[in-house]
């Protein structure tokens, strides 16, 4: 069968656009070789945390930055797709994720300050309603550990937060009495706490522990599909604010996401193909006209469409390769934008890196390009995400709002919407 | 087993999205999910001497093996290859063995009792049987239905011979070798029928395979050396028929499975690689030749109106899409609904175990209540094991896909 529009990549830039062309009522396919770092994922949507990225403080209004931005930077991907586009894909999402189940909150005009696992706070503009609470403006704050939880240690964050909150901070642990002979992980208490009487025992533990009216910020394990109600099960019991905070992988924040925006699409008719890489490409001219991708046993599967998105995403992804001395696009061998020279020794610097900069160049309607003469590769593939060029999504904070604007553009142009 | 398999644990960044999809770990929280039981743990096994086996592996008799974590792995890695090779070496008790040997060779069990099958059906209700199934721990359900064949494949040879002077002018038919599998031999003949009226219809030249297991149930026991050499012998005669310019075609997503991949990753058969290039599932062949002409449809009957397609977790593995669903979709219902995000929990055999039999339901809650929420009269399935699971569960009518489909043939004989 023929479909509409094929997309290459199950993240979020893929997601999204799935979305576009399902709001369009076209067929699409969503073919990749796994399920994607969505899972991975904070679960916030951000625009814009740091700009310039070598200032130290976090951007408050990251709309106002991005102007400056589009400006100063005509090669971002964000200066591509257009802050008219951004705020359109910004502003579905958020009536989308109502659709959907998981609610987000907030606007593209302020960034709010996360908490992390390890007790930083990161801007971010767009997260689950549940989150909706305000970490700086609390005069009380006491920072959750599971005894059973690996790899959450509410001392650290605590006494991190102390140097950058002015309420008062103290840390708890609780144990919620699981007698499961092997290391949990923030999945399996999320799991766990589905349970009625794991709430029970985490309330009762937090009873005494606990002070009225404080904030208490907890390991996002509040439950794989109800944490809503769980959220609001323990709000109730300790009167206080309940605010979750992304962990290591896996991530339940991320999983939430990445399994309610995967459900839905399925649900419009988008179907996935999930466990195999694409590995064959045909073209005539300038169109794209199939994609086969290569089965267990190296049988090819070909699929034909009238368009294609690609968002496999970065280094991490292996939506680029990094070679000796190179990186490749891994689909289909796109140039690449590629400022190796600029790789700075230092790992934490906060000029742009060559290799996140790395990536595949496009022209506004999201087409790959030729670097020199700038006319497009394919009229009928466009590229989204983390394989663009031109951005620094780690000390940008901007990586899922690059995925969500250009996948969405990316989506919407490929059917011609 | 395949350097190739071997090698890719080193991909594995422990990002714990397998986790995630692991069916088992959603119910079953002692259970430590395929990244630990696989890569993770494949490393600490590699550096013990051979055939040293770690105390944790006991855990993978709760592996269902139904290759969620490998399509989930965003680098490729495959973990449920490493709980295979490992759940064969996993020591267990006897009882527990023998009970798993005897489920494991169930196409003994079925050719011998489809043979009687009124017989067979009703051994296996009385009292004192069910007592001893029970003892050396068999499941307390029921088990499918035997049903003798009524199919007689030599016959059909003629006819298709037949048929194949007739249609002639309409272009060349295409040979192809139709491997039921156990459950449509055993358990419920009809779908070789409508596979094979199917497969006319759409101008093929069709020959039935005798009943014959794939091996997955010795497989996913853990009799990994038995299940190589019935691959062996069975790969030997398909090539034959490969050779001679067939197609081999199934209507079981696990004996596809099977013979695409599993000969190839688990059990190493030679010239597996070729016999794969050459497997179709029923939908898939009919999908990808474009060879379904639509006026073998009957457009005067109403189309089916809501139904619910249960997508096997050994179907969606295959990577080849939902042919079926969508030739469903666009010829005979109306409102259908695809759904391939749940495992229904039988997983073949380990539903028919006493230990698992209730982890088993809890897999399939998930999907018991999606498809109680759609409202739907009818669901459909192309595994076997899968529509007794949800039969039971959902007191609805379960069908395969070539039942619906063959209902809304023309009939050729009337010329109508």
């Amino acid at each position: 069968m023929r479909y509409d529009l094929v997309i290459i990549g199950a993240g979020l830039a893929g997601m999204s656009a799935a979305l576009a062309a399902v709001k369009m009522n076209k067929q699409a396919v969503v073919l990749s070789k796994g399920l994607g770092s969505l899972y991975s994922s904070s679960g916030y949507i951000d625009l814009l945390g740091y700009y310039p990225t070598t200032e130290m403080k976090p951007v408050l209004n990251p709309a106002r930055a991005l102007d400056v931005l589009v400006e100063e930077k005509p090669d971002h991907p964000y200066s591509l797709v257009g802050k008219e586009a951004i705020r359109e894909a910004f502003t579905d999402f958020l009536s989308i994720s109502r659709e959907i189940g998981l609610a987000y909150s907030g606007t593209l005009d302020e960034n709010i300050l996360m908490p992390t696992a390890a007790g930083a706070l990161i801007p971010t503009c767009l997260y689950p309603e549940t989150t909706g609470k305000k970490i700086t403006e609390a005069p009380v704050i006491t920072v959750v550990g599971i005894e059973e939880l690996a790899d959450f240690y509410p001392d650290y964050a605590a006494d991190n937060l102390r140097h950058r909150l002015k309420g008062e901070v103290k840390s708890v642990w609780a144990s919620l009495n699981i007698k499961v002979k092997r290391e949990l992980n923030s999945f399996d208490i999320a799991l766990a706490l589905e349970n009625f009487h794991v709430q029970e025992a985490l309330i009762k533990e937090l009873e005494n522990k606990v002070p009225r009216n404080s904030l208490i910020v907890i390991p996002a394990v509040l439950g794989v599909q109800n944490w809503q109600q769980v959220t609001k099960t323990i709000e109730k019991a300790l009167n206080c604010d309940v605010l979750e905070v992304p962990t290591l992988p896996p991530s339940v924040m991320g999983y939430r996401l990445a399994e309610k925006l995967q459900q839905h699409l399925k649900h419009k008719g988008v179907d996935f193909i999930t466990g195999h890489p694409v590995t064959h490409v045909k073209c005539s001219g300038r169109q794209r006209l199939e994609v086969g991708i290569s089965l267990g046993s190296g049988k090819l599967k070909k699929i034909q469409g009238d368009s294609f998105v690609l968002a496999t995403g970065g280094i991490l992804n292996e939506g680029l390769l990094a070679c000796p001395g190179s990186i490749k696009e891994s689909v289909f061998d796109l140039p690449i934008v590629n400022d190796l020279l600029h790789v700075d020794r230092d790992f934490f610097s906060l000029k742009a890196q060559g290799l996140s900069l790395a990536g595949v160049a496009v022209n506004s309607n999201m087409q790959p390009i030729d670097i020199k003469s700038g006319q497009t590769i394919y009229e009928n593939l466009r590229a989204a995400g983390a394989t663009l060029a031109g951005y620094d999504p780690f000390i940008e904070k901007s990586g899922n709002g690059v995925a969500l604007a250009s996948g969405y553009k990316a989506g919407k142009l490929a059917i011609g919407a | 087993m395949k350097q190739v398999q071997e090698a890719n644990l080193d991909y594995c960044l422990k990002c714990s999205t397998c986790h995630t999809q692991c069916p088992v770990v959603l119910n079953f929280l002692p259970f430590p999910g395929p990244k630990h039981m696989g890569p993770e743990l494949e490393r600490l096994r590699l550096s013990k001497k051979q055939g040293e086996v770690l105390k944790i592996d006991e855990n993978l008799t709760y592996c269902t093996n139904c290759k969620r974590c490998d399509m989930a792995c965003p680098h490729g890695v495959k973990p449920s290859y490493y709980n295979i090779k490992n759940k064969a070496k996993a020591k267990t008790a006897a009882v527990q063995k023998f009970r798993d040997w005897i489920l494991a060779h169930n196409y003994w069990w079925g050719r011998s009792a489809s043979k009687v099958p009124r017989l067979g059906s009703f051994i296996l209700k009385l009292a004192p049987v069910k007592l001893v199934l029970k003892t050396i721990g068999m499941a307390d359900r029921d088990f499918p239905e035997y049903k003798g064949q009524r199919f007689k494949p030599k016959i059909q040879k003629e006819q298709t011979q037949k048929e194949q002077k007739g249609h002639k002018k309409q272009g060349e038919q295409k040979k192809v070798l139709y491997f039921p599998g156990c459950y449509a031999s055993f358990n419920q003949p009809e779908i070789i029928q409508a596979a094979v009226e199917i497969l006319e219809a759409a101008r093929c030249q069709v020959e039935v395979a005798p009943s014959g297991c794939c091996g997955t149930p010795l497989l996913s026991n853990g009799f990994l050396v038995e299940a190589g050499s019935w691959a062996k012998r069975i790969t030997a005669v398909f090539l034959e028929y490969i050779e001679k310019g067939y197609k081999i075609v199934v209507s079981c997503p696990s004996c596809g499975l099977a013979f695409k991949d599993e000969y190839r990753d688990l059990l190493a058969v030679e010239q597996s690689e070729l016999l794969s290039q050459h497997i179709y599932e029923l939908f898939e062949l009919l999908a990808e030749e474009e060879n379904l002409p639509f006026e073998i449809f009957n457009k005067d009957k109403a189309k089916i109106k809501g139904a619910f397609y249960h997508i096997p977790c050994h179907l969606k593995a295959q990577g080849m899409g939902f042919p079926g669903a969508h030739i469903l979709k666009n010829t005979v219902v109306e409102d259908l609904l695809v759904e391939d995000s749940f495992c229904c929990g039988i997983s073949g055999t380990f539903g028919f175990k006493r230990e698992k039999q209730d982890l088993a339901a809890a897999i399939g809650g998930s999907l018991f209540n999606a498809i109680k929420d759609s409202k739907v009269k009818m669901v459909i399935t192309d595994c076997g094991t899968c529509m007794v699971q949800i039969r039971q569960h959902t007191c609805l009518e379960v069908k395969h896909p070539v039942l619906v489909l063959k209902d809304f043939l023309q009939t050729q004989k009337g010329g109508k």
